[in-house]
């Protein structure tokens, strides 16, 4: 009897560890020289025209290449799917170079056909996300299949960074799928054309059935140029992709660069939250989590002598923008002022624990080429007391008064007299202001930064209300209703051109979707930025894009306050061979280098 | 009222209900602040992107006019096109829909069954040390922090002991060797159920147990039980043929409108343990607007629930010939 009752239990505890034990076991034997990487989501759709996700992006990135790629330092661009540097004549507005000897992964050569058919599909239908870098290019010519010539409409310097460093597709893959879609084309010009719409507005209008038909179409296995081949996607629950052994680099050199891919394959394993992924990864279930981890796990990881910590800036930054259209924002001194008393490296501090970089221009830090050596650094080696006293001569020299005058403290923050009832120059009271920003669980950092802000501005006397809202409803006040007197925002996924400058603060672009948002309106601005954007000479290019972060920082439409860091964590116990680039080690060149630890 | 008569009734009923849900979710999502292009749309796209992005999703026509396309394609039987996932939605509900179902349909009925069985004898044996105990340990679970627990669970279970992995629905590694057969990819399945069935079991089954004792308490004390007893009938007769169905009743209808929800899955628990379900979906296009998804996705949980409701309805007619329609 007594044994009967005990071995109940025991039998249980049995079963169940022998379970553990052979599912582990075989999960064990049969995942042995696979690099495991650990997702938050997984991929949208592998439709490239179609994928807008990071995590299409992510696995997409393995299969389609580029004819131009950063190098590991990630400052130069090198020939990548290219042989050669392409070479600008501006006589005929044209770049030629030639391709490497390549073959896609079922054996298809790679030629110049390739090239000229993916520019083709793109600007014929206006692909979004990518007819931006080829709208301006007349033709594009494969004189034979191994060169390839651009013929631009006008000079257009994101050539370099944006349309030579955009996907090739296969033409065999995607001929049929171009060919429906030209005739859906064909018949819905018809049929607008019917209706009395114009050439142009009847092309317009017929897009949407072959563009929706292009980028729904089901890709189940992307053809592949590069170092992996997807395998098997299993919804839901992993990706796995094998060593193309038809990938154009396998253990070869190109430019200077030892290439592998030196693994048999990648598993994506999806996680759907942090703290999951991270215990997957100490418990070596991951070899490397591709995503940006919280500051809160650093102590924790530390610890871990199987795991390392790489720490990036991300590619991006935040601000504090203005409303140009309303007073007192619309005065540089009330502009000025408030950039004196934002605290950068207190925010960084207090707010970031550390985890950012200062930020004093519009284009980050790490990219070299472009960011302004010396912008004005508002404050930065001023007490909290000068810089309070700055932004109040500031104001006073252009009018301003107080109800109460401020004083500040000896600490960031700190006032020893609170000012109150700020006062126009014609000594109207200011305000209410309303400084928006995303709510906590969006982005706990922007939401402590307005806080922050909202707090240092009210003790100086400006009645300043902080408002955390829905990212949807930000976006909304401020893209589109333009209802807004400041707001703490970001911008990421910038890239390396500059050209988004353009974007930000021309003055074409203070139009309903359009992302000036601020209303900046500065001609001398307008004409540098257009003149930088058809600019081939990068030398010529990189001095004017440097007059406009000069001309930005001096008129402050927006506070640039940081850049935060993205920190990832790998394994280092089963790989090596990590690369680092700016945006931290998820790139290209840390899946061709990464190899296994000899036992 | 004959029982035929009133299924018309509720039908006609239901289909209204439908049709104001079909509805309001269509003005609801255009209501709610932001554009839906605002997550796609990248930084370096120009406005003729966005535009022509616009014009793709048909977000471009005025709302009558995507309100009629919207009904036209819902009598088609068309629930549209992802805008992030660039599938029909139709598609991504029949891929979710089935593992949501495996894991919440699944244990939905086991912990209803648990509570119902428990909560008749913990009412039957009202006042000892079981009950009191078992009363006590269900309020707790029921009262515990969902994701807590799930995270507890996992960094026990999961990470220190090592017994359960800690998320998802399969293992890579056995699914992609190709020695493994059948009977290792289902123990495999049922290994990554365990922590998520167990999490959702120890929350709910109190919620059961607690009603099914309170509802036997109330039924033990009829008349006919006082009669049973007279009779001389054995005392498990009486709990389990006579009370028990009784008060059973309430949880029939409360299992009937869990089993309905169960299909909206959980997102806290799909999210903590990366289980691919409906209830993670849901969320994530709400949070995305990605009207065609939600929209198909509350669509199918409100035609679940309205039929749930029906055949609950007639159920407890079944089980209570004192109900007659």
């Amino acid at each position: 009897m007594n044994f009967k009752l005990n071995s109940k239990p025991a039998f249980w505890r049995l079963l169940l560890v022998g379970l553990a034990v052979l599912v582990g076991e075989a999960a064990w034997a049969a995942g042995a020289g696979l690099l495991k990487v650990g997702l938050m989501e997984e991929p949208k759709t592998l439709n490239v025209f179609g994928a807008k996700d990071v995590w299409a992006a992510k696995v997409l990135l393995f299969s389609y290449q580029r004819l131009y790629y950063r190098d590991p330092s990630g400052h130069e661009l090198i020939p990548w799917l290219a042989a050669e540097k392409a070479v600008w004549d501006p006589q005929s507005k044209s770049v030629t170079f030639r391709l490497r000897d390549a073959q896609w992964d079922d054996g298809t050569a790679f030629t110049s056909e390739d090239v000229v058919f993916t520019a083709q599909l793109i600007t014929r239908f206006r692909i979004p996300a990518y007819w931006n870098n080829w709208e301006f290019v007349e033709r594009v010519e494969a004189p034979d299949p191994k060169t390839v010539r651009l013929t631009l409409k006008r000079p257009m310097a994101i050539l370099w960074e944006r349309t030579l460093t955009s996907i090739v597709v296969q033409k065999k893959r995607w001929k049929p799928l171009l060919d429906k879609a030209e005739q859906m084309l064909q018949e819905g010009v018809r049929a607008q054309e019917a209706l009395g719409k114009s050439k142009e507005e009847a092309y317009r209008l017929a897009l949407a059935k072959p563009l929706e038909f292009l980028t729904t179409h089901p890709v189940t296995k992307p053809e592949s140029l590069g170092p992996f081949t997807l395998q098997q996607w299993q919804k839901g629950a992993y990706i796995h992709m094998a060593r193309n052994e038809r990938f154009f680099g396998l253990g070869k050199q190109i430019e200077g660069q030892d290439v592998g891919p030196f693994v048999e394959g990648i598993i994506f394993k999806i996680y759907g939250n942090t703290d999951t992924a991270v215990l997957a990864l100490k418990k070596g279930d991951i070899d490397y989590l591709w995503w940006g981890i919280e500051s809160g796990y650093l102590e924790d990881l530390k610890g871990n002598p199987n795991i390392r910590m790489f720490s990036a800036l991300k590619g991006g930054y935040r601000y504090l923008g203005f409303n140009l259209r309303k007073p007192p924002m619309s005065d540089l001194a009330f502009r000025h002022a408030v950039a004196f008393l934002v605290d950068k490296d207190f925010v960084i501090q207090r707010i970031l624990h550390g985890q950012g970089c200062r930020l004093d221009t519009l284009i980050q830090p790490d990219n070299v080429q472009y960011c302004l050596g010396n912008p004005p650094k508002y404050g930065q080696d001023l007490s909290w007391k000068e810089r309070v006293e700055k932004a109040k001569s500031i104001l006073k020299e252009a009018g301003y008064s107080w109800e109460v005058e401020p004083v500040g403290g000896n600490f960031p923050g700190q006032f020893s007299v609170q000012g109150k009832g700020l006062r126009l120059p014609g000594a109207q009271p200011v305000g209410p202001l309303n400084l928006l920003t995303p709510p906590a669980d969006y982005d706990a950092q922007r939401a402590q930064t307005g806080n922050l802000i909202q707090q240092w501005l009210r003790d100086f006397g400006v009645p300043v209300q902080w408002r955390p809202m829905a990212f949807a409803a930000l976006s909304k006040k401020v893209e589109s209703d333009r209802d807004f007197e400041m707001f703490v925002s970001g911008w990421g996924a910038l890239g390396q051109d500059p050209d988004y400058l353009r974007s930000f603060f021309h003055s074409k672009a203070d139009v309903v979707g359009g992302k000036n948002f601020c209303c900046y309106r500065n001609p001398e601005f307008d004409r540098l930025a257009d003149l930088q954007a058809e600019t081939m000479d990068l030398e010529k290019r990189r001095e004017l894009v440097m007059q406009l972060q000069q001309l930005l920082m001096r008129d402050l439409p927006y506070i640039p306050l940081y850049v935060p860091m993205n920190l990832e964590a790998v394994r280092t116990d089963k790989f090596s061979g990590w690369v680092e680039m700016p945006g931290g080690i998820g790139n290209l060149w840390t899946f061709l280098k990464v190899r296994p630890r000899k036992k | 009222m004959n029982l035929r008569k009133f299924l018309l009734v509720r039908s006609w009923q239901i289909l209204l209900t439908f049709f104001i849900v079909l509805t309001l979710l269509f003005i609801l999502f255009r209501m709610a602040p932001g554009d839906p292009l605002s997550t796609i749309a990248d930084p370096l796209m120009t406005q003729e992107e966005v535009e022509i992005l616009k014009a793709q999703f048909g977000l471009d026509q005025p709302l009558h006019r995507q309100y009629v396309l919207y009904l036209w394609n819902f009598m088609k039987g068309e629930f549209g096109t992802s805008f992030h996932y660039r599938q029909p939605v139709v598609q991504i509900l029949a891929d979710r829909l089935p593992k949501t179902a495996l894991l919440f349909t699944t244990v939905t009925i086991l912990y209803a069954l648990a509570g119902i069985s428990l909560g008749k004898i913990l009412a039957w044996k009202r006042g000892s040390l079981l009950d009191t105990g078992m009363s006590f340990l269900g309020l707790l679970t029921h009262t515990f922090f969902l994701p807590w627990l799930a995270l507890l669970m996992i960094w026990i279970f999961g990470y220190h002991l090592g017994w359960f992995p800690l998320n998802g629905i399969v293992s890579p590694e056995i699914w992609l060797d190709p020695e493994s057969g059948l009977f290792l990819k289902v123990l495999d399945v049922l290994h990554h159920m365990a922590l998520p069935m167990a999490v959702l079991f120890l929350t709910h089954f109190g919620g059961y147990t607690l009603v099914m004792r309170s509802t036997m308490l109330e039924t033990l004390r009829e008349d006919y039980i006082l009669t049973a007893r007279a009779k001389g009938l054995p005392e498990r007769v009486i709990r389990n043929r006579h009370a028990a169905p009784n008060a059973s009743l309430p949880v029939v209808t409360s299992l009937g409108l869990s089993l309905a929800f169960s299909i909206n899955g959980g997102a806290l628990t799909e999210t903590i343990f990366s289980w691919p379900g409906l209830g993670r979906e849901l969320v994530s296009s709400v949070a995305h607007g990605d009207y065609p998804l939600a929209q198909a996705a509350f669509l199918l949980i409100a035609a679940f629930v309205l039929v749930s409701n029906l055949l609950v309805d007639i159920i407890y007619a079944y089980l209570d010939p004192r109900i007659r329609y």
